[in-house]
């Protein structure tokens, strides 16, 4: 198995406080990888750190033979590694077109089909394309803030909790998506507090408490092992 | 009240020449604080900075002999661009030397900073001119087709320049228009007012986009400046505070941040100044003359923002569209 991400040695400083407590995780080509832990375990800090949006203190992050610690977010988003931010965060002022075309910002190619293939996927947003996005439902932005991470053509997905807020048909709608992405050949990288959605789709999950990677294993592993559920998930 | 009628048709059009300057001048304050959130106070420089480039490719053109043998419209345009460009490149240099370091600090720190190239901006084109013609001081050479009047009505005789202000500045108010809801840039420049995070998430480089802001709200300013001049004629390195401050007042009356509402904002300051300056000595029957035009106008304006806070727009760029 290929690794297409490898985090090595990851420092990462608010101020004093060290929010990510040097972590090793990598990421294998065509699965999904599911980075799990409760609130404030440093796991949004590690993803904004892969994007570039938070900088590292120590480390490195290796893409595909890319160092991107020290390249700024849009050049990340060009070697191919495009985050579907927390909350959802779509550009509400702008229309639902608007905001998948500027998905494609960084290229230069043709997006059009690219455009159309999107609306394929998500076919709700069709009908809404030239309304304004903040006006969509939740469900909906999420959607489009994953149709639009894929008009950049990534080659690392990377979701920060794609399942907050949403009614728990939605969530089973967006993981199956996610999973049909997968099926295609996209590399996912995956954080969520709702453990038990996320192992059933992921091949492999970290565990991340106070800013350490407390457990790696096979997702499958963690899902049948109640007690490391219980444990370190709560759930 | 048949001198106030009289006049009327002339008075409107005084206050649409005016309206048009600040409302150009409006757009560099209220695109810079869309995507920094932030006033740009040295833009009433980036302003004058225009008016002194225009000055000196005329008086350039006039010492060359040219001024006079050149097709006035080649000159017109080759002055309009000279003052956008410089006056852009100005801005986004601004942005770059005094701005950008500062960014994630106090905003506080940023205004000072501004304020600080504000003086810097002024008493840089004083040294400058004072050294390169020995005043500070400048006179726009006439251009003869400026100076003509076309008499369309026995109270209405409409000088070319006015027309040529509104003209320019209508076709550059459209452009930009077009520039920001119609094009991948514009939508990036929206992207980045809005959430600039986010932005640049979606691969857009948010430096980049405001340095671009800058250029764009500069340009603007540049041309205002230009148009000043051919206008009013005589530029001096302070001659940006007075219409600075009103094109600043002109973006909070529209809606800080919001690009119609600047265009807006800067057509009602426009009018009312021009209406207080013709109109208060013959409705208060010379107990306040035309010096009051400034204090109604304020007046007015605060009467405005007393009842819609927000301005006439709203602060759209981040909530609705721009």
């Amino acid at each position: 198995m290929n690794t297409l991400l490898q985090v090595t040695g990851l420092h990462v400083h608010y101020g004093a406080i060290e929010a990510v407590k040097g972590i090793d995780l990598s990421l294998a080509q065509g699965r999904i990888t599911a980075l799990l832990g409760a609130n404030g375990a440093g796991k949004s800090t590690t993803l904004l750190t892969l994007s570039g949006l938070v900088r590292a203190s120590e480390g490195s992050i290796d893409f595909d033979g890319v160092e991107l610690r020290e390249l700024a977010p849009h050049q990340i988003v060009s070697h191919g590694v495009v985050q579907v931010p927390e909350g959802r965060e779509i550009l509400t002022t702008l229309t639902v077109r608007e905001n998948l075309l500027l998905g494609g910002y960084r290229r230069h190619d043709n997006i059009a089909a690219d455009f159309k293939n999107v609306l394929e996927w998500f076919p709700r947003l069709n009908e809404r394309l030239d309304g304004a996005a903040g006006n969509l439902s939740g469900g909906e932005q999420q959607m489009l803030a994953i149709a639009r991470a894929l008009m950049a053509q990534p080659r690392l997905l990377v979701l920060d909790e794609p399942s907050m807020g949403l009614a728990p048909l939605l969530v089973r709608e967006i993981f199956k998506i996610l999973r049909e992405l997968n099926a295609g050949g996209l590399t996912i990288f995956l954080v969520e507090q709702n453990a038990r959605q996320a192992l059933k789709i992921a091949h492999h999950a970290y565990v991340m408490e106070n800013g350490k990677l407390v457990l790696s294993a096979p997702a499958a592993d963690m899902l049948n092992n109640s007690k490391v559920v219980e444990a370190y998930l709560g759930a | 009240m048949e001198l106030a009628l009289e006049i009327l048709p002339q008075v409107l059009l005084d206050g649409l020449v005016l309206g048009f300057m600040y409302a150009l001048i409006a757009l560099g304050y209220t695109m810079v604080y869309g995507v920094l959130e932030f006033i740009n106070f040295a833009h009433s420089e980036i302003f004058v900075l225009g008016a002194f480039v225009g000055v000196e490719v005329l008086l350039w053109l006039q010492d060359a002999g040219h001024l006079a043998v050149l097709h006035p419209g080649f000159v017109l345009l080759l002055v309009i661009v000279a003052g956008m460009a410089i006056s852009g490149l100005a801005a986004m240099a601004l942005e770059r030397v005094a701005y950008r370091p500062l960014r994630g600090s106090p905003r506080l720190v940023a205004l000072i900073s501004a304020i600080g190239a504000s003086f810097f901006l002024q008493d840089g084109l004083r040294l400058f001119e004072s050294l390169w013609r020995n005043t500070f001081y400048l006179n726009y050479p006439t251009l003869d087709v400026l100076d003509q009047t076309l008499p369309l009505a026995s109270n209405l005789v409409v000088p070319v320049k006015s027309l040529l202000v509104i003209a320019t500045a209508l076709l550059s108010l459209a452009g930009l228009h077009f520039f920001v809801n119609r094009t991948r840039v514009g939508a990036a420049i929206r992207a980045v007012a809005q959430d600039p995070e986010t932005a640049s998430l979606m691969g857009i480089p948010v430096n980049r986009v405001i340095a671009l802001t800058f250029f764009v709200g500069g340009a603007m300013g540049g041309l205002a400046g230009v148009l000043f001049g051919l206008h009013y004629s005589l530029v001096n390195p302070y001659s940006g505070f007075a219409p600075g401050i009103k094109a600043f007042t002109a973006a909070v009356l529209g809606g800080i941040g919001n690009i119609p509402g600047a265009m807006l904002g800067g057509m009602v300051l426009g009018l009312l100044e021009a209406f207080a300056g013709s109109y208060l000595s013959i409705l208060t029957d010379g107990a306040f003359g035309a010096e009051y035009k400034d204090v109604f106008a304020f007046v007015v304006l605060i009467a405005i923002l007393i009842f819609r806070p927000k301005g006439l727009l709203g602060e759209t760029v981040r909530e609705g569209r721009a």
